[in-house]
């Protein structure tokens, strides 16, 4: 069991610090709600209802949606584009899909590599572009429930001001769907692009997102 | 002797197969086959979406009830029975703007006729029902639908306009 928990310390502290401020999303996101009701006229809603509501799924999947893209950008991009110094890029002369063997495929596949590593044709293919695969596909369903609870989310202020209410193919042409997509995908690309530049030159001893402490700024991609 | 594709237990000193841990936990999701987490992830997302779609059909009835009703006590002369149904902030305003209780005041409003409901939506706690001649917009009470707005002529991309309307 204790080796269990450090062998898997990154996944299982990341998972609770994740529900843990899920959870603290959900009451901070109660009170604004409520908030709003107040002021509209109506009465507060209890939390079941809100954590069950249009309006706190819109704000969960519209982050869920460009995390997801950011890393289905990450993880596709870096197979080609490159960033001297930087240990978030691979090596200036390994751009590309790289050799079998440096991929350890097929007859260059150890003993103990995913049996789907040794054979050909659609596993392995799919194999190969599963991170990307899954993680687009995660992208592109956190983006249609942002969709489906957005619309939900918008027409419920949009009857709350007395308009009309507007169908799931009109509000994807709103402002408001839009505002919400691109401004979680600017700040998803901006901590990207953070990462990759300032990791060139700044160092996190031991941390396997950096370079050595005394790894030379030219120096592209290695860990610490 | 491993067979590509097949998993066998370990086996103990006892001559059983030994069980993984994720056997005896079964909330471990990160330790279920990838592709069953992966479905697990996507039927959460698919839940979480699905919220904004329960709320399109729910209350629509209870909704269009309760505008019909306010409208057929108001074309009956029953003040008091229509108040009953105005939310708390439009019967304030009512009263407000008239000089006078709510029961008296709505009769000298010119609410339209109670026509037929033509259509009914319900976005959370907010319901739209128009019927021919007039569009009523209500919210939900604990108490059930109250009547938000009544007498409502629709002005383009812009607010209803109403002849009755809370603040």
């Amino acid at each position: 069991m204790k080796r269990y928990l450090r062998e898997n310390s990154l996944g299982l502290v990341f998972g609770l610090l994740f529900l843990a401020v899920l959870i603290g999303q959900a009451f901070a996101g109660h009170a604004d709600f409520n908030q709003q009701q107040l002021s509209e006229g109506l009465q507060p809603i209890s939390f079941w209802r809100y954590v069950t509501s249009a309006s706190f799924g819109v704000d969960v999947m519209e982050n869920w949606q460009s995390e997801y893209l950011q890393f289905f950008l990450y993880i596709f991009l870096t197979v080609w584009l490159l960033q001297k110094g930087s240990p978030e890029s691979k090596e200036l002369d390994k751009a590309g899909r790289e050799s079998e063997q440096e991929q350890k495929i097929g007859a260059y596949a150890d003993d103990d590599s995913p049996s789907w590593a040794r054979v050909r044709g659609v596993k392995l293919w799919l194999f190969s572009n599963s991170l990307g695969l899954v993680m687009g596909l995660l992208f592109l369903l956190s983006w249609l429930g942002q969709s489906i609870a957005g619309v939900a989310a918008y027409n419920e202020e949009q009857l709350g001001n007395l308009q009309d209410p507007v169908s799931w193919s009109q509000y994807l042409t709103e402002p408001d769907f839009w505002n919400r997509t691109l401004q979680n995908w600017q700040s998803e690309l901006l901590a990207v692009a953070s990462m990759v530049i300032l990791a060139i030159y700044l160092r996190q001893r031991g941390s396997p997102e950096s370079k050595p402490v005394g790894s030379p700024h030219t120096t592209t991609g290695v860990e610490g | 002797m491993n067979v590509p594709g097949t998993f066998s237990y370990p086996i103990g000193r006892n001559g059983r197969p030994q069980s993984r841990f994720e056997d005896c936990h079964p909330f471990a999701v990160g330790m279920l086959p990838r592709v069953k987490r992966m479905w697990i992830v996507i039927a959460w997302l698919l839940l979480l979406a699905a919220a904004g779609c329960s709320s399109v059909r729910d209350g629509g009835d209870g909704a269009s009830a309760a505008a019909t009703q306010m409208l057929q006590a108001v074309a009956g002369e029953d003040g008091v029975t229509a108040c009953g149904l105005l939310a708390p902030d439009t019967v304030s305003e009512l009263e407000e703007s008239a000089g006078q209780p709510c029961p008296e005041a709505i009769l000298d409003e010119d609410l339209p006729e109670p026509g037929a409901v033509t259509g009914t939506t319900v976005y959370g706690q907010w319901a739209q029902v128009r019927l021919s001649g007039d569009t009523v917009f209500l919210g939900a009470f604990p108490g059930g639908w109250r009547v938000v707005a009544a007498g409502c002529t629709p002005q383009g991309d812009q607010p209803y306009e109403c002849t009755l309307q809370g603040g």
